[in-house]
C-alpha cells in the first residue's frame, strides 16, 4: 500500500468513525426527544394555566431586554412585554450605547424622565449615563448605557433586578401572551429548577398586528424555510433530548429565564465569548455541581419566541460564522470541564466538541471518499454506508422533527406549508447542509484569527414586514 | 373544560352534572390509566366534583409524581378545606420538588377555614412550619395571624422570615417588638422580611429601629427599610432630614431616593415646584431643595433639559442655584451642551455658572 493511498484510506477510517459516534449522539438525543415530544403536551393539558396568571406564588419576574440600534422595533416589543399575562413582572430595557433613535423613540412612546436610582453594582458593567422610569407604565425602567455588547447590557440589567427570577428576551422578538406563564410553569412544580427555556421559531413571512403575531404562514424565501427546519431540529430533537437527561448545554438569548441569584452567583453573562447564552449555562452547570446542588436546567417546548433571522446569504453566513466562532470560544473557556462534572463533561461537552469540529470532518469526507472511491481503493459498502450517514440520517432527522412539529404543536396549519416542510427537509442535505458547513468552516478559521466582532443585521421592523398574501 | 373561561366554565359545570358526565371522569380516575388519571384528576377539580376528594387524596400519595402533580392542582381548583390535613401530610414527602404547588393547594383550601392551617403551625417538619406560615398570610385573619408569634424565633430561617412576613399582616401590637427584634437577625432574608413586615405593620414606633435598618450592609434591607420608613411616615423631607442628621449615609440616602423615584413622589414634586397653591408650592420645593442637596441631580437636571414649561425649569434652576454644591455646577455646564435646551434656559444657567458655553449639536 502506497503512502498517500494509506493516508486516504486512514482519514476515510477517522470520517467513518467520527459519523459513526454523531449520529449515535443524534439517535440517542432523538429517542429522547420522543418522549419528551410524547410527555410535554400531556403535562401542558394538565396545566391550569388561568390560575397560574393570577396566583401568588408565581415567582415575580424581571424581563431583560437589551437594544442596540433597536428604533424600528423596540417600542413594539416593549408593549408587547408589557401585555404578557403573568401576575408579578417588571421589564427593563438596556439601550447598549445605541447609535440610532432607539433611546428617543423610547423617551418619546413611554413617556420616559430620567431618575435617580440606586443599584447593586455586583456586576462589572460600561458606565450607565442614566435610568428611566416611565411616566405611563410603572411596570417599565430603561438603562441608558455606554456601548458593551450584549452580554454588558445583560449584566447591567441583572444588577439593577430586584426579583427572584430574570428572562432575556431579545429587541426583535415577540413573546407569544402566555409565553411567561409556559416558561415559568416548570419552576412552580419544582424548586430544583434553575433555568428554564423555550421554543425559539422563525418570524419572517407571519403577521404581527400590536406586538402579537397574529398569522402565521410560511415564508416565501426557501432560505429562511430551511432555516425553520434547522430551528425544528435543533429545539424539537437536540434540546428536548438534552433537557431530558439535564444535559441542555444552551438557553437561548431570545428568551430563557434564571434564577436571579445563581447567575448573580456565576458572575452574569462573560464578555469573552459571542456566545455568551451558551457560556452562562456552562458556568450554572458547574456551579450548580460544585456547590453539589440538585439541580434541573430545563427547555419547554410550548413557551414560544418569534424571532427574525437572516433572509440574505451574506447575513447568514456572518451570523452562523459567529455561532461557530462562539461554539470554539465557550469550549475553549471550559476545557478545563471536559471529562469532569458527570454527564456534562463525559457526554455534552464532547458531543458539542463533535459538532465543532464538524465541518472540518464533513468537508474532507466529502472529498476524501469520492477520491477514494473514484481510485478504486474503498468498497462499495463503505460508500453506501458513507452515503447512509452523511445524507440519509440527516435527512431521516430533519424529516422526523417536522413531524413531530405537525403531531404536537401544529403551527403551520395549511396541508400545502407541510408538504412545503416536508419537501424542504428532504433536499436540506442536499446543498443547504453544505453552504452551512462551508460557512461554519470559515467561523472556526475566524477563531483561529481571533476575531472578535458581532456583525449587524439590518432590521425592518414588525409593521413594515412584508406578509405573504 | 380544560380551556374553558370562568363563565363559561359555571355553565359547563351546570351541563356536565346534569349530564351526570362528571360520573365517567370518576371512573377514569379509580380505573383509568395514569395519564387519563391526572386530567380527570384535573376536569374534576375544575367541576367542583367534591365525590372526588378520596381519590385525590390517594392520588397526593401516588409514586408517580405526574399524578401528584395533578392531584395538588385539582385541590387547589376545588379549594375544598377538608384536604388540608392530607396536603399537610404530603409536604415533607415532597422535599424540594412542588412545594410551591403545595403552597397555592394550601391557600386555595385553607381560605374557608384557615383554623385548619393554624392547627399545624407548629409541626416538627421546618418546611410545613414554613409553607403554613407562608399560607396563613395569604388568607389568615389578624387574630390568627398573631398565634404565629412563636415562629418568629424559630431556629430555621426559612420559617422565620415567612412567619416575619405573615405578621407583618397581623395589624397586631404584640409583633412589634417581635418584628424590631428581627431586624437584628443574622440572616438577611429575615431582616428584609422584618423591615418589609414593620412598614406593613404601620406603627408609628418601629420608626427607630427603621432608621437603623436603613443603614444595614445588605442593599436589599436597607431599600426594604427605607421603603418601609414611607409608609410609616409618608413625609419624604422629614426622611430625608433624618437621614442628613450627624454623619449622613449615602447608602440609606441612596436608598430613599431611589424608593421615592420608584414611587414617582419626585417627579411629582418637581411638577409641583409652580403649583399655585402655596402649601403644595413649597413642600415640593423644599423636597426638590433637599433632593438636589442629597445628590439626586438626574431628575432635576432632567426636567431642566426637558420639561414643557419654562417657568418651572426657570423656578427648578432657582433652586439648583441655591442647593448645587460648587462641584455640582459641572453638571449644569454638560447640560448647556444639550440641542434641547431653549434660550431662555441657557442663558439663566449661563447666569447662573458665571460664564457663557456655546451649544453642541449632538445629544450628550
Amino acid at each position: 500500500m502506497s503512502g498517500p493511498e494509506f493516508l486516504l484510506l486512514f482519514s476515510n477510517f477517522i470520517i467513518l468513525v467520527f459519523y459513526i459516534v454523531l449520529h449515535v449522539f443524534y439517535l440517542f438525543l432523538l429517542v429522547a426527544s420522543v418522549w419528551g415530544a410524547y410527555v410535554h403536551p400531556l403535562r401542558v393539558r394538565l396545566a391550569a394555566f388561568d390560575r397560574q396568571a393570577a396566583s401568588v406564588v408565581s415567582p415575580p419576574v424581571t424581563l431583560l431586554i437589551p437594544a442596540y440600534n433597536e428604533e424600528k422595533t423596540i417600542v413594539e416589543s416593549i408593549r408587547a412585554l408589557l401585555g404578557l399575562r403573568y401576575p408579578d413582572f417588571t421589564v427593563i430595557a438596556i439601550n447598549d450605547g445605541s447609535t440610532d433613535g432607539t433611546l428617543e423613540e423610547l423617551i418619546r412612546c413611554f413617556s420616559l424622565r430620567r431618575a435617580s436610582i440606586a443599584f447593586n453594582p455586583l456586576l462589572p458593567t460600561r458606565p450607565i449615563r442614566g435610568i428611566y422610569l416611565s411616566t405611563l407604565e410603572s411596570r417599565l425602567v430603561v438603562i441608558d448605557k455606554v456601548n458593551g455588547g450584549k452580554s454588558d447590557a445583560l449584566n447591567a440589567g441583572i444588577n439593577l433586578a430586584r426579583t427572584p427570577w430574570i428572562c432575556s428576551v431579545d429587541a426583535d422578538s415577540v413573546l407569544e401572551e402566555d409565553a411567561l406563564l409556559r416558561v415559568m410553569r416548570p419552576v412552580l412544580e419544582d424548586e430544583r429548577v434553575v433555568a428554564s427555556s423555550g421554543i425559539v421559531r422563525i418570524l419572517n413571512g407571519c403577521s404581527v398586528a400590536g406586538g402579537r403575531v397574529t398569522r402565521i404562514r410560511l415564508p416565501r424565501s426557501p432560505l429562511t424555510v430551511f432555516q425553520i427546519v434547522e430551528y425544528l431540529r435543533g429545539f424539537l430533537q437536540g434540546r428536548l433530548g438534552w433537557s431530558w437527561f439535564n444535559g441542555l448545554m444552551i438557553i437561548s438569548g431570545a428568551f430563557g429565564a434564571f434564577r436571579t441569584d445563581i447567575l448573580r452567583a456565576v458572575g452574569g453573562y462573560s464578555g469573552q465569548t459571542v456566545a455568551e447564552d451558551m457560556e452562562v449555562v456552562v458556568r450554572v452547570h458547574r456551579y450548580c455541581r460544585d456547590q453539589r446542588m440538585s439541580y434541573r436546567i430545563l427547555f419547554v417546548p410550548d413557551p414560544v419566541c418569534w424571532t427574525e433571522v437572516p433572509e440574505s446569504r451574506p447575513v447568514l453566513a456572518r451570523q452562523r460564522r459567529r455561532w461557530q466562532r462562539g461554539l470554539a470560544e465557550v469550549l475553549r473557556l471550559h476545557r478545563d470541564a471536559l471529562f469532569r462534572y458527570g454527564m456534562i463533561g463525559w457526554l455534552v461537552l464532547p458531543y458539542f466538541l463533535l459538532e465543532l469540529v464538524a465541518p472540518v470532518m464533513e468537508i474532507a469526507g466529502f472529498i476524501c471518499v469520492p477520491v477514494a472511491y473514484k481510485m478504486g481503493w474503498l468498497s462499495i459498502r463503505y460508500l453506501t454506508l458513507y452515503l447512509i450517514l452523511a445524507f440519509l440520517m440527516g435527512t431521516m432527522l430533519s424529516l422526523w422533527a417536522v413531524l413531530v412539529e405537525e403531531f404536537t404543536y401544529r403551527r403551520y396549519t395549511l396541508w400545502s406549508e407541510l408538504a412545503r416542510l416536508i419537501r424542504y427537509s428532504l433536499v436540506e442535505h442536499f446543498g443547504f447542509h453544505q453552504l452551512v458547513l462551508g460557512w461554519r468552516l470559515l467561523g472556526l478559521a475566524d477563531y483561529l484569527r481571533g476575531r472578535r466582532e458581532w456583525g449587524a443585521q439590518r432590521r425592518v421592523g414588525f409593521q413594515t414586514r412584508p406578509v405573504r398574501p | 373544560m380544560l380551556d374553558a373561561a370562568p363563565d363559561e366554565r359555571r355553565k359547563l359545570i351546570h351541563l356536565f352534572r346534569h349530564w351526570r358526565l362528571h360520573v365517567d371522569r370518576l371512573t377514569r380516575i379509580r380505573h383509568g390509566p395514569p395519564w387519563q388519571q391526572a386530567e380527570s384528576a384535573i376536569i374534576l377539580g375544575r367541576m367542583q366534583v367534591q365525590e372526588a376528594l378520596p381519590d385525590l387524596l390517594r392520588l397526593l400519595r401516588s409514586e408517580n409524581r405526574e399524578l401528584r402533580v395533578a392531584a395538588l392542582r385539582a385541590l387547589e381548583l376545588m379549594g375544598v378545606p377538608e384536604a388540608v390535613d392530607a396536603l399537610v401530610e404530603v409536604l415533607p414527602a415532597v422535599k424540594d420538588t412542588a412545594w410551591r404547588m403545595v403552597w397555592a393547594a394550601l391557600i386555595s383550601c385553607g381560605r374557608p377555614e384557615p383554623e385548619r392551617l393554624l392547627r399545624h403551625a407548629f409541626h416538627p417538619e421546618p418546611r410545613v412550619r414554613m409553607v403554613i406560615a407562608a399560607a396563613l398570610g395569604e388568607v389568615g385573619t389578624p387574630a390568627l395571624l398573631e398565634r404565629l408569634l412563636p415562629l418568629a424565633d424559630d431556629p430555621d430561617p426559612e420559617v422565620r422570615t415567612k412567619a416575619a412576613w405573615a405578621l407583618g399582616r397581623s395589624g397586631s401590637a404584640q409583633a412589634l417588638s417581635v418584628l424590631v427584634e428581627r431586624l437584628r437577625d443574622p440572616v438577611w432574608t429575615v431582616r428584609l422580611q422584618a423591615a418589609g413586615a414593620l412598614g406593613a405593620l404601620g406603627d408609628h414606633r418601629a420608626h427607630e429601629a427603621l432608621a437603623l435598618a436603613v443603614r444595614d450592609p445588605d442593599f436589599e434591607v436597607r431599600h426594604k427599610a427605607t421603603g418601609a420608613l414611607y409608609l410609616l411616615w409618608r413625609d419624604p423631607i422629614a426622611l430625608l432630614d433624618l437621614l442628613r442628621e450627624g454623619a449622613p449615609d449615602q447608602f440609606a440616602l441612596q436608598s430613599l431616593i431611589s424608593e421615592l423615584e420608584w414611587r414617582g413622589i419626585t417627579w411629582e414634586a418637581i411638577n409641583r415646584v409652580n403649583s399655585p397653591l402655596p402649601y403644595v408650592r413649597e413642600q415640593s420645593r423644599a423636597l426638590v431643595s433637599r433632593l438636589i442637596w442629597a445628590g439626586a441631580y438626574a431628575p432635576v437636571l432632567y426636567a431642566l433639559e426637558m420639561h414643557p414649561d419654562t417657568k418651572l425649569r426657570l423656578v427648578l434652576l432657582e433652586l439648583v442655584a441655591r442647593s448645587l454644591p460648587p462641584t455640582g455646577h459641572l453638571n449644569l455646564v454638560e447640560l448647556l451642551g444639550s440641542p434641547y435646551l431653549d434660550a431662555r434656559t441657557r442663558r439663566a444657567i449661563e447666569k447662573v455658572i458665571g460664564f457663557p458655553v456655546e451649544a453642541s449639536d449632538e445629544r450628550p
